[in-house]
């Protein structure tokens, strides 16, 4: 079943951190979902700069 | 600084709160209700962030900044009433790009506010600018200043040339210049450009509070009540710090501090949740926890401090030409259908408008297309640039060496897309409607970074200019 993180989070949001980066937040709504999204292993450098069309030596994270 | 020396009180008694508001930050219409609840729980320090690196290089370049004369003065006034009133330390941060242009007008703001309200306030004034002279002195001497980020616009190691394309430069300054002036028997410290957490640190530390605990509490507080839920920079919040830790506490009901809001706090604006890098060591917050005491307070410890050599973060801003800009809508079907087709054309007349001969694109000017309603807002990195509404609306944004070329630039570009051709063409009257006259916008002049690097520092008070001065200063003064 196919879970948007914004239904797993009580607060999902972009901000520059600096000029040159932008960092992505998520505080979950429960350890559980934490857990599963941290173990899905979908968050990766490679995953999220798959799906920006970046590099991914250009994603810092993630850090859970 | 009579209320922060001499504090001899042991560990156990130590016990320093904090009322933390921003001082670009409009105040809220019930600032005075807020403040009054912060003094019934006590306020040893007032401390305030009033720089920022958000908005980008233009202000550092321009030497503007947001506040209009009025508003720094307004924001400002109510917490400053309660420091004065009460003989509370203040230390605030003016300016926002906080270069000694920034900082000398937000005094003058202060000198009207000393006169309206006839307060004499002696005041220590720490400039955040750093003379391009010291920048040259450390590069000649070998002081590796190297780019605070891998960007294609930094140079990697800060270079001579560097220095000299820059108009003007800042550093974030630590809490140890700050200490410094603090020990002048004065009534607060005002600042230029500085670290916004270091503000918050100074006095705790001066009364004996960790440097681990005093670092902490700067990064959850130093955004005012954006630490509370509902998230408003424009509110002030509370904190109360002791050896082991700190709470946080709301002063307005609507707008408890939660577990959610703090943590939230705790990675804004961090490339890295767990340690942030600043002068003289990392705050590690691998270990900290927060924990709920009652509604609206949340207890937050476990900070730790792991000591490196001192450097800052300078900031130096150049100039890049002048931007024009031009805007457009389209709500005609086959027009949004046939887009790529029509800046494809664009772009090629470009290359051969006979009023731009000679010109090149990308060295004599830059010309970049903005469309809403497909990828303007992640440019290149939207995962999915497809229009599917039933309009949009396009940017052309010029810059070039001269107001004049950019804005003839952007009125050539904005001509092949009000009247190109494509397949099915209906639209003979023209593609676009404009929204605003003139068609073509000068939007002023281009700043950028060209100094974005850390500086390592062996005496951290070194670059910085500080001064005593009465205030209300005198004429000419």
């Amino acid at each position: 079943m196919t879970k948007r993180l914004r239904d797993l989070a009580s607060v999902l949001r972009s901000k520059n951190s600096g000029p040159f980066e932008v960092t992505m937040d998520v505080v979950f709504k429960s350890e559980a979902a934490l857990i599963l999204v941290r173990d899905s292993r979908m968050l990766s450098p490679e995953s999220v700069s798959a799906a920006y069309g970046i590099s991914p030596w250009q994603v810092k994270g993630p850090y859970f | 600084m009579t209320a922060a020396e001499g504090s001899a009180t042991s560990a156990a008694d130590r016990h320093v709160r904090i009322l933390s508001f921003v001082t670009h930050a409009p105040r809220p219409r019930n600032v005075d209700e807020l403040i009054e609840r912060a003094l019934s729980l006590g306020v040893d320090v007032i401390a305030a962030q009033g720089t920022s690196n958000d908005y980008g290089a233009y202000w550092l370049g321009s030497g503007e900044q947001t506040d209009t004369r009025r508003s720094l003065k307004e924001n400002i006034r109510p917490y400053m009433k309660a420091a004065v009133s009460r003989d509370i330390p203040f230390v605030l941060s003016v300016g926002l790009a906080g270069a000694d242009i920034h900082l000398d007008e937000a005094l003058c703001r202060v000198d009207e506010l000393c006169e309206e309200e006839g307060w004499a306030l002696r005041l220590g004034i720490l400039s955040g600018e750093i003379s391009t002279e010291f920048l040259l002195e450390a590069c000649d001497s070998g002081v590796p200043i190297t780019a605070a980020h891998e960007h294609p616009s930094l140079s990697p190691l800060l270079t001579v040339e560097d220095i000299n394309d820059t108009i003007r430069a800042v550093a974030l300054v630590g809490p140890e210049p700050i200490i410094e002036v603090l020990r002048n028997q004065v009534n607060g410290v005002i600042t230029g450009r500085a670290l916004d957490i270091g503000l918050h640190m100074a006095i705790p530390m001066m009364m004996g509070i960790p440097r681990h605990v005093a670092a902490h509490a700067g990064k959850i507080i130093e955004c005012g009540a954006a630490a509370a839920e509902g998230g408003s920079a424009h509110a002030p919040i509370w904190a109360e710090l002791d050896d082991d830790g700190f709470v946080v506490r709301s002063l307005d009901p609507v707008a408890p501090v939660t577990v959610r809001s703090v943590t939230a706090q705790a990675m804004y604006e961090r490339s890295d949740p767990w340690l942030e890098v600043n002068p003289g060591g990392t705050l590690d917050l691998t270990q900290s926890s927060y924990i709920e005491l009652e509604r609206g307070v949340v207890r937050c410890e476990g900070a730790r401090w792991i000591e490196a050599p001192y450097s800052v973060l300078v900031e130096g801003a150049k100039a890049a030409g002048h931007r024009s800009i031009c805007i457009m809508g389209i709500r005609d079907s086959a027009v949004i259908e046939n887009l790529d087709l029509l800046l494809e054309k664009m772009d090629a007349h470009l290359n051969t408008a006979p009023q731009l001969e000679g010109l090149t694109r990308g060295s004599d000017f830059e010309l970049g297309v903005r469309v809403y309603g497909r990828d303007a807002v992640l440019g290149t990195y939207e995962p999915s640039p497809a229009i599917d509404g039933h309009e949009i609306c396009l940017i052309i944004d010029t810059v070039a060496a001269t107001r004049e070329l950019a804005q003839q630039v952007c009125l050539i570009a904005y001509g092949r897309i009000q009247s190109g051709d494509f397949p099915g063409r209906l639209t003979t009257a023209g593609n676009v409607s404009l929204p605003f006259m003139p068609i073509v916008h000068p939007v002023g002049p281009v700043y950028r970074y060209s100094i974005f690097h850390i500086l390592p520092l062996e005496d951290y008070g070194a670059p910085f200019r500080t001064w005593i001065s009465d205030f209300p200063r005198s004429e000419g003064g």
